[in-house]
C-alpha cells in the first residue's frame, strides 16, 4: 500500500517539478544616460548671447560733470583686483594644478583609466564619479569622464562635460588644449566635422 | 447469505481503502509539490535595501574623529581596546585603528582591512595599512538606511549557514529540537517528551514541534490553530526531511523564524535580527547575543530584550546551561557570556527609519521604473547619494530655528506648529545629500520638501535679473524703481509695492536685486518680457513651464522647495544645468547592475550671465537683504543666495550656495496662516545656522571667458576709476562696458585716495 503511495507520488512529482517554474521577475538592464542625454538635447539649446547693445528702455542718466568718451588703455592692467595678469582667479589655478592632486583622486584616477582601457565602462564611470565628488572642480575628472562617454558613444553628453571641464581649466593652457581637442575629437566621431575644426582651431590658441 | 453479506463488507471496505489511498495520494502529491515549488524557487520576497552613501576615507578628507565615530556608531562598529576582527575599531587621541568589514560594491570589492587613520584638526592626515604603507583611498560599508517593503511587511537580511556564528545551529537545536539530527521531519521522542510534560504540568505548555515541523508551520501554512493544519503539518515535514539536507532545512529555517516586530515590519531571520538587535551583522556576534536570539525564538515578544530585560535575560542564560549540559561549551565560557550585558542598541539609534523623507524621493523615482512586485520582493540594492552627517545637520539646523522662532514669536504663531522643509545638494554633482521633509523629521507623513507647493516669492528674482542680462541688460544698468501699474488679461489692475511702501527711483540693476525691491524687478521684467523670464527659468531646470502672468515676476508661481533647488543648482553650477539625483545605482541582490544615474551636464545658461548674477548674489548676502548670513558665518566663506517672502508673509524662504553645498529651507505653516517674520527673518536664519554646522567650502568665482572688470559709479552707472568716489568693480560681458565716463576715472591712481575694493569682492577673486 504504502509502496503504491510513493509511486503515485513519485509520478505525480515527475510531472510537477516540469511545471515549477521560477516565477522571478527579471528587470532588464538599461543605462539611461542616452535617453536622458537626447530630450535635453532637444529641450536645452544654449542660448546664443552677443548682444553688445543695451536693450531699449535702459535709461541712462546724464550727469553734470563733463564726460570723457575714450578709454586709457592703461585702465584694466592696475584696476585689477589681482596682480597676475591670467584670467582665473582666486587659488583655483595652482591648486588644481595635476602635479597637486590629492593621492586619492590620482588614485581614482588611475582605476578608471585601467577600467576603460578593459572596456569596463561602467565601472570607470562610478570611479570617476568618486573623483568627482571629491575634487569637483579638477578639470581632469571631467576630461576623463568625457573620454568614457565617448567610449560609450554618447556624443552629446562627452561633448558636454568636456565643456564643463574648459569652464573650469580657466587659466590652464595645457588643459585648455587637451580638452579643446578632445571635443574636436569627438564631435568627429558624431560626424560634426565643422564642429571639429572649430574645436581644433580653439585648441590651437593655447 | 450471512457469507455474501460479509464478503460485501469486505469489498466496500477494499474499495473504500482504495478511495481513501488515492485520494491520500493524491493530497501526498499535492503536498509534495507545493514543498518543492516554494522550497526551490524565490523562498522569500526580499525587500529592496537602500543605502546611504559610503563614506571614502582619504588623506586630506574633512573628517573628524567625532564625524567618524558617528559613522562607525551608525554601522555599529564595536569600540575596543583593540581592533582585532572586522566590525571593531580603537581609539587614540589623534589616531583610530580600524578593522573594516569590506564590502562588495557594484565596481568592486571593497576589501575588509585593518589600517591606522592619523587625523590633523578636522581633516585625515594619513592612512596606513598594518604594513605601515600608505592608503590612497577606501571605502567603508554603506549604512542601510531602509527598504521597500512587501504588503506584508516582512523583512529580513537573508544569510547562508557559513555565515552564521559559532554556537547558532547548537543553540537552536538544543532548546528547541534536540533530535533534529536524527529524526525523519517529526520526532515521537520530542513528542513523548511533550506529552510528559504537558501532562506533569496539567496544561499544555510544550508542542513538540521540530525545526523542521516549525518551518513547514510557518513557510507553508497559515497561522491558526487547527487540527486540519496540525495534520497537514506532519506529512509536509516529513516530505521536506525526505527531499532535502538537515542543513538545507536549518538554513531556510534562519532566515524564515520570526524574531520580532519594530513598528509594522515584521523581523524575520537572524540575519535581519541581528542587526535589530545589536545592529553588527550576524557573522560578529558573540555567544551571548547568540544564545539571546536563539532563545527569543521561543516567543519574541514575550522575551523581547528591550521591554522584559529581565525575562530576556533569564532566558538566555538558560540557553547558555543547555548549551553547557550538552557539552557544546565549557564551564568558563558559560560563565563568563552569562556576566555579559544584554548588549541590544536603542532601537531609535538605528538608520532605519531615519530618513523618512529621502526614502520617499527614492521610492517614488524607483517606482517611475520598476514594478512594485521587483521593489519590495527582489532584494533589489540601491545605492542613494544621502549623506546621513549633512542630513543630521539639516534637521538640527530646521529644529533649532523653529524652536527660536516660536520662542521669539509664540503669540503670533499662536500654538499653530512652525513647519519647515529643507533640500541640501552638492552643486558640482547634482548630489541630494538630505531631504527634511517636517518638523519630525522621523515622521513619516506629509512630505514638504516635495509636496508644499508654495509661493515663492523673491527667489523667482534671480531668474528675472538673467533674462534681462541675457537680453543686454548690464550689472550697472540703471532701471526704474517707481509705482506702476499693469493692466491684466482679465482686465484687473497688477500695482506691485515695495516691502518697504517706498519707490527708490533710479537704482542699479545690481543693486535693486541686492534689496530685492518690487517695483524695479516688476519693470524690468516687464521690460524684458514675461515669457523671456518663463524661457529662462525652464533653462535653468524648472520642470513644469509656469504661466505667464506679470505676477509671476514677483513670485505668485507656487513651487516646492525640490523645485526651487532645481533652479538654483543650476546657477550655483555655473549655467550647467545637473539634474537632481538622489540614487547612484541600482543592482540585483547579486551586485549586477540594473540602472545607473550618472553625471549629467548641459550648459544651459551662458557662463557669463550666471557669473553676473553670482555676483549679484554674493551683493545679496555681504550688502542686502540676507546680510545677517554674515553675522555667524565666517567673513571669508563665501556664499551667494537669495530671500524669499511670499505675498501677505505666509512663506519665508532663503536659497542659496557654498562652494560645495547649496540649500533651499522654507518655513510656513501647514494652514498658509500669516508668519510674524519674512525670508530673512526665518528660513535665512535656518540656513545660516546649517552652514555654521556644515562648515562648506567657500563659493570661488571662476572668471569665465569675456568677462571684464571696470570700475563703475553706482549712481550714474557711468565708467569710473579706483579715485572716484562711489565707485566699485562690477563685472560686464566685454563689450558692454558704458560708453559715458566720469573724469575721475583717468586720474593716476597713484597716493594715498586711492579706493580700496570691496573687502567682499577682493575676497571673491582669490582666499587669502
Amino acid at each position: 500500500m504504502n509502496k503504491v503511495k510513493w509511486l503515485i507520488a513519485a509520478s505525480g512529482l515527475l510531472l510537477l517539478t516540469g511545471c515549477a517554474a521560477n516565477n522571478t521577475v527579471k528587470v532588464p538592464i538599461e543605462d539611461r544616460s542616452e535617453t536622458r542625454a537626447r530630450e535635453q538635447q532637444l529641450t536645452l539649446p544654449v542660448p546664443g548671447l552677443d548682444q553688445a547693445e543695451p536693450a531699449e528702455g535702459v535709461t541712462v542718466v546724464p550727469l553734470d560733470t563733463p564726460v570723457v568718451r575714450t578709454r586709457p588703455e592703461a585702465r584694466t592692467q592696475p584696476d585689477r583686483p589681482q596682480q597676475a595678469n591670467t584670467r582665473s582667479w582666486g587659488n583655483t589655478p595652482t591648486a588644481v594644478a595635476p602635479s597637486k592632486m590629492s593621492p586619492a583622486v590620482l588614485a581614482l584616477l588611475d582605476n578608471a583609466d585601467l577600467d576603460r582601457r578593459r572596456g569596463n565602462y561602467q565601472s570607470a564611470e562610478n570611479t570617476l564619479g568618486r573623483a568627482q565628488r571629491i575634487a569637483p572642480r579638477e578639470p581632469e575628472v571631467y576630461y576623463r569622464m568625457a573620454q568614457v562617454r565617448q567610449k560609450k558613444r554618447l556624443w552629446q553628453q562627452a561633448e558636454q562635460l568636456a565643456l564643463r571641464g574648459v569652464a573650469l581649466a580657466q587659466g590652464q593652457g595645457a588643459m585648455l588644449k587637451r580638452l579643446w581637442l578632445l571635443i574636436a575629437d569627438i564631435r568627429l566621431d558624431a560626424g560634426d566635422q565643422t564642429g571639429a575644426q572649430k574645436a581644433r582651431l580653439k585648441a590651437n590658441r593655447y | 447469505m450471512k457469507r455474501s453479506w460479509t464478503r460485501r463488507l469486505l469489498v466496500l471496505f477494499f474499495k473504500l481503502t482504495l478511495v481513501v489511498a488515492v485520494l491520500s495520494a493524491g493530497v501526498l502529491v499535492y503536498l509534495d509539490a507545493q514543498i518543492r515549488l516554494k522550497f526551490e524557487g524565490k523562498r522569500w520576497a526580499l525587500p529592496a535595501k537602500v543605502y546611504a552613501r559610503p563614506l571614502e576615507l582619504y588623506p586630506g578628507a574633512l573628517l573628524s574623529r567625532d564625524q567618524l565615530k558617528q559613522e562607525l556608531k551608525g554601522l555599529g562598529y564595536r569600540f575596543v581596546r583593540r581592533a582585532s576582527e572586522p566590525g571593531t575599531v580603537e581609539w587614540a587621541s589623534s589616531r583610530a585603528r580600524l578593522y573594516t568589514r569590506g564590502f562588495s560594491f557594484p565596481d568592486g570589492t571593497e576589501a575588509s582591512r585593518r589600517i591606522l587613520l592619523q587625523f590633523s584638526g578636522n581633516r585625515v592626515a594619513s592612512i596606513r595599512d598594518d604594513q605601515g604603507q600608505s592608503v590612497p583611498i577606501l571605502r567603508l560599508e554603506p549604512i542601510l538606511v531602509g527598504g521597500i517593503y512587501p504588503k506584508d511587511n516582512e523583512d529580513r537580511d537573508l544569510i547562508r549557514l557559513d555565515q552564521a556564528p559559532h554556537y547558532l545551529a547548537e543553540a537552536l537545536v538544543a532548546v528547541e529540537d534536540r533530535d533534529f539530527y536524527q529524526h525523519h521531519g517529526v520526532s515521537p521522542r520530542g513528542i513523548a517528551r511533550a506529552m510528559v510534560v504537558n501532562l506533569k504540568a496539567g496544561r499544555f505548555v510544550q508542542g513538540g514541534s521540530t525545526l523542521t515541523q516549525q518551518l513547514v508551520k510557518n513557510f507553508y501554512l497559515s497561522s491558526e490553530r487547527t487540527l486540519a493544519r496540525k495534520l497537514t503539518e506532519i506529512p509536509m515535514a516529513v516530505l521536506l526531511d525526505l527531499h532535502y539536507g538537515k542543513d538545507e532545512i536549518l538554513e531556510a529555517y534562519l532566515n524564515e523564524v520570526y524574531l520580532g516586530q519594530s513598528g509594522s515590519r515584521a523581523v524575520h531571520g537572524f540575519g535581519l535580527a541581528s542587526q535589530y538587535y545589536f545592529a553588527q551583522p550576524i557573522g560578529e556576534l558573540k555567544l551571548h547575543q547568540v544564545a539571546l536570539l536563539a532563545g527569543l525564538v521561543k516567543g519574541p515578544s514575550f522575551y523581547d530584550p528591550r521591554r522584559h530585560p529581565q525575562r530576556a535575560k533569564e532566558r538566555r542564560d538558560l540557553v547558555l546551561k543547555v548549551l553547557h549540559e550538552q557539552g557544546a561549551i565549557n564551564n568558563a565560557q558559560m560563565i563568563r557570556a552569562m556576566k555579559q550585558p544584554l548588549g541590544v542598541v536603542k532601537q531609535r539609534s538605528l538608520h532605519k527609519g531615519g530618513y523618512p523623507a529621502y526614502l520617499d524621493l527614492v521610492k517614488r523615482q524607483l517606482r517611475e521604473e520598476y514594478p512594485e512586485e521587483a521593489l519590495s520582493s527582489e532584494g533589489l540594492q540601491v545605492f542613494t547619494s544621502l549623506d546621513p552627517v549633512v542630513q543630521a545637520r539639516a534637521s538640527a539646523a530646521l529644529q533649532t530655528t523653529s524652536s527660536q522662532l516660536e520662542k521669539r514669536f509664540g503669540a503670533k504663531l499662536a500654538k499653530k506648529k512652525l513647519q519647515s522643509a529643507m533640500v541640501v545638494t552638492d552643486p558640482q554633482t547634482g548630489e541630494i545629500l538630505a531631504l527634511v521633509g517636517g518638523r519630525n523629521s522621523r515622521y513619516q507623513g506629509f512630505n514638504r520638501a516635495l509636496d508644499a507647493r508654495r509661493p515663492i516669492g523673491s527667489l523667482v528674482k534671480p531668474a528675472v535679473y538673467l533674462a534681462a542680462l541675457e537680453n543686454g541688460f548690464t550689472l550697472a544698468s540703471l532701471i526704474e524703481d517707481a509705482p506702476l501699474r499693469v493692466t491684466l488679461d482679465d482686465g484687473s489692475l497688477w500695482q506691485p509695492r515695495n516691502f518697504d511702501r517706498k519707490s527708490h527711483g533710479e537704482i542699479a540693476l545690481h543693486r535693486a536685486l541686492a534689496n530685492s525691491y518690487n517695483q524695479s524687478t516688476a519693470w524690468l521684467g516687464m521690460t524684458v518680457g514675461v515669457d523671456s523670464v518663463v524661457d529662462t527659468l525652464m533653462r535653468l531646470g524648472l520642470k513644469e513651464k509656469p504661466k505667464p502672468y506679470p505676477s509671476l515676476l514677483l513670485g505668485a508661481e507656487s513651487l516646492s522647495p525640490f523645485s526651487v533647488a532645481t533652479i538654483y543648482q543650476t546657477i550655483a553650477a555655473n549655467g550647467f544645468n545637473i539634474p537632481m539625483r538622489a540614487i547612484r545605482l541600482v543592482t540585483t541582490a547579486e551586485g549586477e547592475e540594473l540602472s545607473r544615474y550618472p553625471l549629467q551636464v548641459t550648459q544651459s545658461i551662458d557662463a557669463r550671465s550666471v557669473h553676473l548674477i553670482q555676483y549679484a548674489m554674493q551683493e545679496v548676502v555681504r550688502e542686502g537683504t540676507a546680510r545677517y548670513v554674515y553675522q555667524r558665518l565666517p567673513a571669508d566663506l563665501n556664499v551667494a543666495g537669495k530671500t524669499g517672502t511670499s505675498n501677505d508673509q505666509r512663506d519665508s524662504w532663503f536659497a542659496g550656495f557654498a562652494g560645495n553645498r547649496m540649500a533651499v529651507v522654507w518655513m510656513g505653516l501647514d494652514d498658509n496662516g500669516k508668519l510674524p517674520f519674512t525670508g530673512s527673518g526665518g528660513a535665512l536664519r535656518a540656513w545660516t545656522d546649517f552652514m555654521v554646522r556644515e562648515q562648506p567650502d567657500p563659493f570661488i568665482a571662476t572668471q569665465p571667458d569675456g568677462i571684464e572688470y571696470q570700475w563703475i559709479d553706482e549712481a550714474s552707472g557711468y565708467l569710473a576709476g579706483p579715485r572716484c568716489e562711489g565707485a566699485r568693480q562690477i563685472p560686464f560681458m566685454t563689450g558692454s562696458e558704458p560708453l559715458e565716463q566720469l573724469p575721475c576715472a583717468q586720474e593716476p591712481d597713484i597716493g594715498e585716495t586711492l579706493r580700496q575694493p570691496l573687502d567682499w569682492f577682493k575676497r571673491w577673486f582669490r582666499q587669502e
